[in-house]
């Protein structure tokens, strides 16, 4: 359950990011989590829930997030060959690419990042 | 108001790790993060590869531990500078509890170490997000845990430079199918080191100390350019 310490960061970095724009309420917030991580959507959406529980003492340092929406973007995982060039989806869980059998490199899928977030 | 941040969730770690890992780097100090789900026999492995490591190489462990700290105690019975790390819960070890145990190891041993083992908390999921500034992450997959982890758990296998398999003395009594959880790994990370071991027998342990070695040995070299370079 890491997910509760990602979320953390979350609001950190929201929070930060809010006081520099003058907003003192949160209504959405957007993030992109690729699926070659180990991040569960699930767990981060109950983590959001219990740090953004108004009468906690997260998110009450002047910011309102009663009511803040988290929405998930999930990324696929893709490869690229360093041979041929060629991108493809990762779903069998091989990174081999089939015309030239040779390992390819990650280049989504990874992501674990704040996209952005609205607010008032 | 819509407000684009772009910003990683990991960047304040990340952060203090790249610290931690020019530290190392300025001191040749190979730094290795062992990572396994409870019960796959992290520490016994450890305990074997200490004996054999620090007859001639300056050795150093940071025992990460939800809560006890019987690991730390059976490291430390070996005479190897051991800090431990209580996470208070925390399923992981992040870079800044590594960079504070880390002040605290220089301290107690007083020497330049060659090869510092970071024995993270026993999950095979979490601890595979967060960077520590290590050179090396090693993913350890007991048999008795079934051979579909791999595909259960993909990043910590996709990241490993070294993979290895413990208690293969008990292969004959699961139904661990050791070919298949290789293709697995090898799919998912192609170039990692694979060794299987068996702490019961000592199979394979020597293999991954030899491997070890030579990775202390790139470390040094890597140093001796940098600091030609400066020079
Ligand atoms: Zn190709």
């Amino acid at each position: 359950m890491h997910e509760l310490a990602l979320m953390e960061n979350l609001i950190d970095i929201i929070e930060q990011s809010a006081r520099a724009h003058d907003i003192s309420r949160i209504t959405k917030v957007r993030i992109i989590v690729g699926k070659l991580t180990a991040a569960m959507p699930e767990a981060l959406e109950l983590a959001f829930q219990v740090l953004t529980r108004p009468s906690t003492e997260n998110g009450s340092h002047g910011i309102n997030w009663e009511n803040a929406v988290l929405e998930i973007e999930e990324r696929e995982v893709l490869a690229q060959c360093p041979e041929c060039h060629k991108q493809f989806k990762v779903d069998d869980l091989s990174l081999m690419c089939s015309t030239c059998n040779r390992p390819a490199q990650v280049i989504s899928g990874r992501e674990l990042q704040v996209d952005y977030f609205e607010g008032e | 108001m819509k407000v684009i941040v772009a910003q990683d969730l990991l960047e304040a770690n990340d952060g203090i790790a790249g610290r931690n890992r020019l530290r190392w780097d300025s001191l040749g100090t190979l730094v290795v993060n062992l990572i396994s789900a409870p019960g796959a026999g992290k520490t016994t492995l450890l305990e074997q590869v200490l004996e054999d490591v620090s007859r001639d190489l300056a050795v150093g462990v940071i025992e990460g531990d939800i809560y006890t700290c019987r690991d730390a105690e059976r490291i430390a019975r070996l005479k190897v500078a051991t800090v431990q790390i209580n996470t208070k819960g925390a399923c992981h070890l992040d870079a800044g509890m590594i960079e504070r145990a880390w002040q605290e190891l220089e301290l107690q041993c007083g020497k330049r170490l060659d090869l510092l083992f970071i024995e993270n908390v026993g999950n095979l999921v979490c601890p595979a997000e967060f960077d520590l500034g290590e050179d090396i992450k090693v993913a350890l997959l007991s048999v008795s845990e079934g051979s579909d982890k791999p595909a259960k758990y993909p990043l910590v296998f996709h990241q490993a430079q070294a993979c290895v398999l413990t208690k293969v003395d008990l292969l004959p009594y699961t139904d661990f199918d050791l070919g298949a959880a290789r293709q697995e790994i090898f799919g998912l990370n192609p170039k990692v080191a694979m060794f299987a071991t068996s702490a019961k027998t000592g199979e394979g342990v020597e293999d991954f100390c030899r491997w070890l070695r030579q990775q202390v040995q790139v470390k040094r070299e890597k140093k001796q350019d940098y600091d030609q370079r400066q020079g």
